[in-house]
């Protein structure tokens, strides 16, 4: 089936009519407690520029993960749509992608805001890299955990078949996350699931060296990397499975 | 609201049995476990390592209540997310039309609900409490802890917890229940930043549903014996008290607008 | 064009089995699949619909192989669904629906698909309302939007699934008739408890019970097993009858009560030879199977 097709602009028009509301809910729901942790920074002399950077790396993802494990959790005319040529398979997919895409345009346009007012801070050394990694360098910011959150989220839907128990699952990891950072970045096995570090280790970035950088940034966004696109491909199999996804519909 | 006993006792068991019955309850906290154990394989924080040490320290009991209270700094997460999809789901099932034509009262379905499948889902977080216990029992070499460890949860835990089951339902009544859950989670982490003392944060008050000034206020813990993050308060077991009946409190308050919502959504129709 | 199944066998993980060898051939016009609740009238359908992959054996819609991927893929171009529960996107209107499942159903010609939405939405008289959000329609207009999405691609095999359940009789009527308007060129299985939806569409019909066929043949051949069979019973004083039977009915008339009975009345009881429904037929059928045999009287 050609891909142009199966995304016709009919066919965006009503998945993002279907899934508008909390595509734009959830963020802007995100713009007040962030507003108001920077007022509080602001007056507890912290730097907002470390909060706003939290609400890129840290809470975007998160809110893009638990949309995808809602997203692909439950579909209201699942059977039906398993009897149709166009699988739903597919429109599992193309509704994973249209999240990842929305939330990946909100936190670009984010981090480019940050950096266009001064407030990301680069290591030292990333001045004399060219401005096109720089500009990659920095997206991987928000990318890799976007896509690990996002990843984890579309196996643990299709895995647990249960929205709050995805949420669960999803918030639970993001917490200890944060909370254990010391302890993920002193173990190596565990190093890989440093999801957070430009926030929680690196802050500000121009004052670490080189080979902290790599090690405990650069690396892990690779890993997360990495183990994304498993999770993804283990998601799109279990997507396969259309026994279990039909028993899931009743599971909640 | 006016509470049926007998139908209170009634939807509580079964809200009990549906939510304990449900594989993904286990399967959550059964990779959240495993998660943590994972973390807390770090040489200097094992759990072997922090408990040996805090019993060289401190009494049998102040260190059952710094387990509770650790337990309780992470494992709601669980039990409040778990419990925003139990009120949609009736719902969605329609069974709350059912139940809307039968001579029990809605507060007292709710009660039941707000009971039920909140005891059921703090069942498996009471068990990974027990494993800690038994641990720390054995470090200690001493079987009070297990009989100890019983009231230290219901002091320490159950007020936070009916506090978040409370609003657990009571949010999802109106607010759509992933969005429930982010926001939920984005409180909860706040309230895990209760050692930052230049943040203001509701766990450094007397809402405090980690039970912090239940740990200091009854149990006696402090600076010394809270390990990693140093407690810049302190606590009277007055305000002990005081903060345990007020998450109390505050629960009933967020279950009588629940109930009073409901009714009023109910004449809207 | 005809289905043709044969030792068609699900069995669930965890052992349930749900389709236990079942053999069926289903010809073009209406044909009705009759049996209990949990009779496995669902599993079979949604083998036939692609959506669930049979165990073992075998499944030919047309030319088409039902166990394959690519047969199933085919099978899905000629067919209409109307699954027993069926899920809407409440917040879209009913015109909006068919649209989105038209363009699922691989029509991608807008106008073509735009005109066949409301062609079909004049067939099944949602037309007036058509704007309106589909969660202010009522049981029965959502039952008529399912039958309009399940004829976009104008299908050769449709496969409504309790399609009646829950409708008020007016709508029911209008319902049946517009499936047996359908059966005339087409494949239109009808699975349902209700015996009447059966007898008032079908000439043919397989009654299927714990995972089997446990009849097929035409209504006529049914009632002709049941012949002999049915009674009428007037018992006074309203004691109920003995016998090796099944009241299928009882009729109050003051002095006395008239029971229907499918069975065998005991030979003292003045019984009357009563000519069988479909539903005695059924009634008979389930008797003579037992609680859980599945012993196949004709196929």
């Amino acid at each position: 089936m050609p891909f142009v097709s199966f995304v016709s602009l009919d066919r965006l028009r009503y998945e993002v009519k279907l899934a508008w509301k909390p595509l734009v809910l959830m963020p802007l729901l995100l713009t007040a407690p962030i507003t108001l942790l920077v007022i509080i920074e602001h007056f507890t002399r912290e730097s907002p520029a470390h909060v706003l950077l939290g609400a890129i790396e840290m809470l975007l993802p998160i809110a893009g993960g638990v949309l995808v494990a809602t997203t692909i959790a439950q579909d209201a005319m699942l059977e039906l749509h398993l009897s149709f040529p166009r699988t739903y398979q597919r429109t599992g997919m193309l509704r994973l992608l249209m999240i990842l895409i929305w939330i990946a345009l909100l936190s670009w346009l984010a981090i480019s805001g940050d950096a266009l007012f001064g407030q990301l801070a680069l290591p030292t050394f990333a001045d004399t890299i060219s401005p096109i990694v720089r500009f990659l360098l920095i997206q991987l910011i928000w990318l890799a955990p976007l896509m690990w959150l996002g990843s984890v989220g579309f196996c643990v839907a299709l895995l647990v078949k249960s929205r709050s128990a995805g949420g669960a699952l999803l918030g639970g990891v993001w917490l200890l996350d944060i909370l254990f950072v010391g302890n993920i970045a002193g173990t190596t096995w565990l190093r890989p699931l440093l999801l957070f570090p430009t926030t929680l280790l690196i802050f500000p970035a121009n004052l670490v060296s080189r080979s902290y950088f790599e090690t405990y940034w650069l690396t892990t966004r690779f890993e997360l990397l990495a183990m994304a696109l498993v999770f993804f491909i283990i998601g799109r199999l279990l997507l396969q499975n259309t026994e279990s996804l039909l028993k899931g519909a009743t599971e909640e | 609201m006016t509470l049926q006993l007998p139908a209170l006792w009634g939807a509580l068991r079964y809200e009990f049995r549906m939510q304990i019955r449900r594989p993904t309850v286990w399967i959550t906290f059964a990779l959240f476990t495993l998660l943590m154990i994972a973390l807390f394989q770090h040489p200097a924080t094992t759990f072997e390592e922090t408990y040996t040490r805090l019993l060289k320290q401190e009494s049998l009991q102040k260190v059952l209540a710094d387990w509770a209270f650790n337990i309780n700094n992470y494992l709601p997460i669980c039990v409040g997310a778990l419990l925003a999809g139990r009120l949609p789901r009736d719902r969605r099932t329609r069974v709350d039309e059912l139940f809307t034509t039968m001579p029990t009262t809605r507060g007292t379905r709710l009660w039941g609900k707000l009971f039920g499948a909140m005891l059921a889902t703090t069942v498996p977080m009471f068990l990974i409490y027990l494993g800690g216990v038994c641990f720390i029992a054995s470090y200690a070499h001493n079987l009070l802890a297990i009989p100890l460890a019983f009231p230290t949860f219901i002091v320490v835990a159950l007020p936070g917890l009916i506090f978040i089951s409370a609003f657990s339902l009571a949010c999802t009544a109106f607010l759509w229940s992933p969005l429930y859950q982010f926001l939920f989670i984005c409180y909860w982490y706040w309230n895990t930043l209760w050692f930052h003392t230049d943040l203001v944060s509701l766990s450094r008050t007397l809402l405090s549903p980690i039970g912090l000034y239940t740990v200091m206020g009854i149990y006696g813990l402090n600076e010394s014996s809270s390990g990693q993050h140093p407690i810049h308060i302190t606590g009277t077991p007055l305000q002990a008290i005081a903060s345990i009946l007020l998450l109390i409190a505050t629960a009933v308050v967020a279950m009588l607008a629940l109930d009073g919502y409901l009714n009023w959504r109910q004449a809207q129709q | 064009m005809q289905v043709t199944i044969r030792d068609l066998t699900k069995v669930y993980r965890g052992g349930v089995r749900a389709a236990n060898g079942i053999n069926l051939t289903i010809p073009t016009g209406m044909f009705g699949l009759l049996g209990p609740n949990g009779a496995g009238k669902t599993t079979l359908m949604r083998m036939l619909a692609g959506i669930l992959r049979p165990t073992s054996g075998s499944i030919q819609v047309g030319g088409y192989d039902g166990t394959t991927e690519a047969g199933r893929r085919q099978i899905k171009k000629t067919l209409g669904y109307l699954p027993q529960e069926l899920g809407m996107y409440p917040d879209l209107s009913a015109r909006e629906f068919l649209d989105y499942v038209g363009i699922l159903k691989g029509m991608d010609d807008r106008k073509q698909r735009q005109q066949r939405v409301e062609e079909l939405l004049r067939m099944v008289a949602l037309s007036e309302v058509a704007g309106r959000k589909l969660k202010t329609y009522s049981g029965g207009m959502k039952r008529r939007v399912g039958i309009a999405q399940a004829l976009l691609n104008d299908p050769k095999l449709l496969i409504v699934d309790e399609p009646t359940a829950g409708l008020d009789p007016e709508e029911r009527i209008r319902f049946r008739n517009l499936l047996s308007e359908l059966g005339g060129d087409r494949i239109v299985l009808l699975s349902t408890h209700i015996v009447e939806d059966i007898a008032q569409t079908c000439q043919n019909l397989a009654v299927m019970k714990a995972g089997r066929v446990i009849f097929q043949g035409t209504v006529t051949e049914m009632l002709q097993e049941t012949r002999g069979k049915v009674w009428t019973l007037a018992v006074p004083g309203g004691a109920k009858p003995e016998g090796n039977f099944t009241v299928v009915s009882m009729l109050n008339m003051g002095a006395s009560v008239q029971y229907r009975v499918v069975g065998e009345p005991l030979p003292g009881q003045q019984a009357t030879p009563a000519e069988p429904s479909l539903e005695d037929g059924y009634v008979w059928l389930m008797r003579e199977q037992g609680p859980n045999s599945a012993h196949v009287l004709a196929s």
